[in-house]
């Protein structure tokens, strides 16, 4: 499993544990990787629907949940299907 | 005699170029990783992926394991094979290889990272879908709408399938090659009218397969 699935996973099972948003220094600190990779991928779900920022963190989003329940090993997301028909 | 043509083992023939680029001799086939049978009493002629001994047979008897091979075969360039059998160029599949084991990527992501434009990723992650090399599935988002997520097909399922849709397309190939031989032997059963040359593409006028322009 990639560091991308790993954070999501993290992300949605943390919000649930401790109902408040996740911050990208405690996932990174957690999941032991470099914090800015943590808040670039967060940046990158963001655009994708997966997570929502917040304040100083992130809460998952029920698109990040329907993604998860498909138990795949790795996915494309594209956010906008309608764009090349605009 | 010398060569003018720079490519070795290559000839003009009439602005076509043929190039030969098997100069050695043939290998012995028992030693490639495919098997290729032969009826010993009809004209039937089998490819397997394994080695089936004794096990393969045509009328109820054994047939025989073919070794040797008279024809000079160009070796297949894996990128031409994917195009010719399932009309996916390279970017496609640089693609398909991006999403395995990886990810959620973004579609602008994988553009990025592989120097395409978003259009270009949108058409080929549609293709891949088309072709079952991945699945997509419409996922709810929270201020309405749906985003489209895309994902590797089971690596056993993508082994299986691709391995079925090629010989699909190998069959398609050697129906037209048999349809070829038999239009020969038509010909000259039936002492034809004409040129066997016009005669043979009259043929297969409606076989030409159309240049991909993705």
């Amino acid at each position: 499993m990639g560091h991308r699935q790993k954070l999501l996973e993290y992300v949605v099972a943390q919000y649930d544990r401790e109902e408040r948003l996740v911050t990208p220094a405690e996932a990174a600190r957690s999941l032991g990787l470099d914090e800015s990779l943590v808040a670039e991928c967060l940046t990158a779900f963001t655009d994708c629907h997966l997570v929502v920022p917040e304040n100083d963190g992130y809460r998952p989003t029920v698109t990040a949940r329907e993604l998860l329940a498909l138990d795949c090993d790795g996915a494309i997301v594209d956010p906008c299907p309608e764009a090349d028909k605009l | 005699m010398t060569e003018d043509n720079n490519t070795p083992g290559a000839h003009d023939h009439g602005g076509e170029q043929f190039v030969n680029h098997q100069s050695q001799s043939n290998p012995n086939l028992t030693e490639r990783p495919y098997s290729i049978y032969r009826c010993t009493d009809c004209q039937n002629i089998v490819l397997s992926m394994q080695d089936c001994g004794d096990g393969m047979t045509c009328h109820g008897e054994p047939m025989e394991r073919v070794s040797e091979y008279a024809m000079d075969v160009n070796p297949p360039d894996l990128r031409q094979v994917l195009l010719d059998a399932f009309g996916l160029p390279k970017s496609g599949l640089d693609i398909c290889l991006c999403v395995i084991g990886e990810g959620p990527l973004s579609a602008n992501e994988i553009a990025e990272r592989l120097d395409y434009e978003e259009s270009t990723v949108r058409r080929y992650l549609k293709k891949l879908d088309e072709i079952g090399l991945l699945t997509r599935s419409q996922l709810n988002r929270e201020d309405g709408g749906f985003v489209n997520v895309y994902q590797p097909v089971d690596l056993d399922q993508m082994r299986r399938e691709t391995l079925i849709g090629f010989y699909v397309w190998a069959g398609e190939a050697a129906s037209l090659i048999e349809q070829a031989n038999l239009t020969k032997e038509d010909y000259l059963k039936e002492g034809g009218d004409g040129r066997l040359d016009e005669v043979f593409w009259e043929e297969f006028a409606d076989h030409r397969a159309e240049p991909d322009t993705k």
